[in-house]
């Protein structure tokens, strides 16, 4: 009886232990920190999106009518977030200085950096994460443009790089609408 | 006799506009956080909510008298309203990103979930989400400020389905 009683136990130990596990999007491979974005907060010109799972299933029953590719991408995703803040000329050697500090970090812990764009109007990163399967788990996005605005990007979920281009387009986001092509010229340097 | 028929009409309407009365307790107490958060010098505009009998006279009057089947699909999808409508009394002040990271505590401790949050062409503008106890989404809060009046509208219900509706008909457009 008492060992029957252990097991309970235990199982029951792992099952809640499992389950906080899931629930914590923090610990998807996929997730990426990107430290305290709070002191671009400034008055205006700010923007976050923060899109769950329950959310984005939501928005993949929206999608089944118009395109069902969209809705298989959007079912795989997890989380969605978006920062975006106001380049103005107080805070945009700051946000270069944290498009870099992202850069090294993301590298640093396995990213692989699949666009890298630096021009006098824009610089431009994106990055996907891999599983042990070989399947894309995570995708960051990071830009800084003059005069313009500054986005910090993160897709959290299974993602296929073939239909990347259609989550840029669904999410608006014209850094990953070419990523597909970009990444073809990348592997065959 | 023809008096009292004539009375009918009037007791009547309270128990077809059910609902159709002030906020409740706990809009009330997120609009005096957000209302202090904001500054604390408002005037109360309108303050209304509208039940599930309401928004059913509503959406009769929206199909005959406009022919909109979205608004039509949307009334019939949540069940109640709350709208809170203040005016700054002085000093029209910019939108200020702070105020929306100062209410996140007391909005979260209320079970509200913040999905979009902006400021932007001096507007402010904020989406919260709440999940009932069978976890299903079934609450939207919204605050909008433009410098001189404050907007609060809670909705409930099928959120599922009026978000469906709106994409379906309207195109998802998030921009990033």
């Amino acid at each position: 009886m008492k060992t029957i009683k252990t097991t309970f136990l235990i199982l029951a130990f792992l099952v809640i232990n499992l389950t906080a596990q899931s629930d914590d999007i923090t610990k998807e491979p996929g997730y990426a920190d990107f430290g305290d974005l709070t002191k671009f907060e400034t008055s205006t010109g700010v923007t976050e999106v923060i899109l769950d799972e329950d959310l984005l299933s939501i928005l993949a029953e929206i999608s089944t009518d118009e395109d069902p590719n969209v809705m298989e991408i959007l079912n795989g995703l997890k989380l969605v977030t978006a920062n975006v803040f106001e380049v103005n000329e107080k805070n945009k050697s700051e946000l270069e200085a944290k498009v870099n500090s992202i850069d090294s970090k993301l590298i640093s812990s396995n990213w692989k950096r699949i666009v890298r764009t630096r021009s006098d109007e824009e610089i431009a990163n994106v990055y996907i994460k891999h599983n042990g399967n070989k399947q894309i788990v995570g995708l960051v996005v990071t830009s800084v443009g003059n005069d313009d605005e500054a986005a910090f990007v993160n897709i959290v979920g299974t993602i296929d790089l073939a239909t990347i281009g259609k989550l840029g387009k669904e999410f608006n986001i014209p850094q990953l609408e070419g990523v597909n092509h970009q990444k073809g010229k990348s592997d065959e340097n | 006799m023809k008096t009292k028929f004539y009375l009918l009409p009037v007791f009547l309407l309270p128990i077809f506009l059910n609902g159709c009365f002030g906020i409740n307790e706990e809009f009330s107490s997120i609009r005096d956080v957000v209302i202090m958060s904001f500054g604390n010098d408002y005037k109360s505009e309108y303050q209304f909510s509208v039940g599930s009998v309401g928004i059913t006279v509503s959406s009769w009057i929206v199909d005959v008298s406009q022919d909109d089947e979205l608004a039509s699909e949307l009334l019939d999808d949540v069940s109640s309203v709350q709208v809170g409508v203040y005016k700054k009394l002085k000093n029209a002040a910019s939108p200020d990103f702070q105020v929306l990271t100062d209410i996140e505590p007391d909005m979260l401790a209320a079970g509200w979930k913040s999905i979009i949050r902006s400021s932007k062409d001096d507007e402010l503008s904020a989406v919260y989400v709440r999940k009932n106890s069978a976890e299903i989404l079934d609450r939207l809060f919204i605050i909008n400020y433009d410098g001189e009046e404050l907007v609060l509208v809670e909705v409930e219900g099928d959120l599922k389905e009026a978000v469906s509706t709106v994409i379906r008909e309207k195109g998802m457009n998030i921009k990033i």
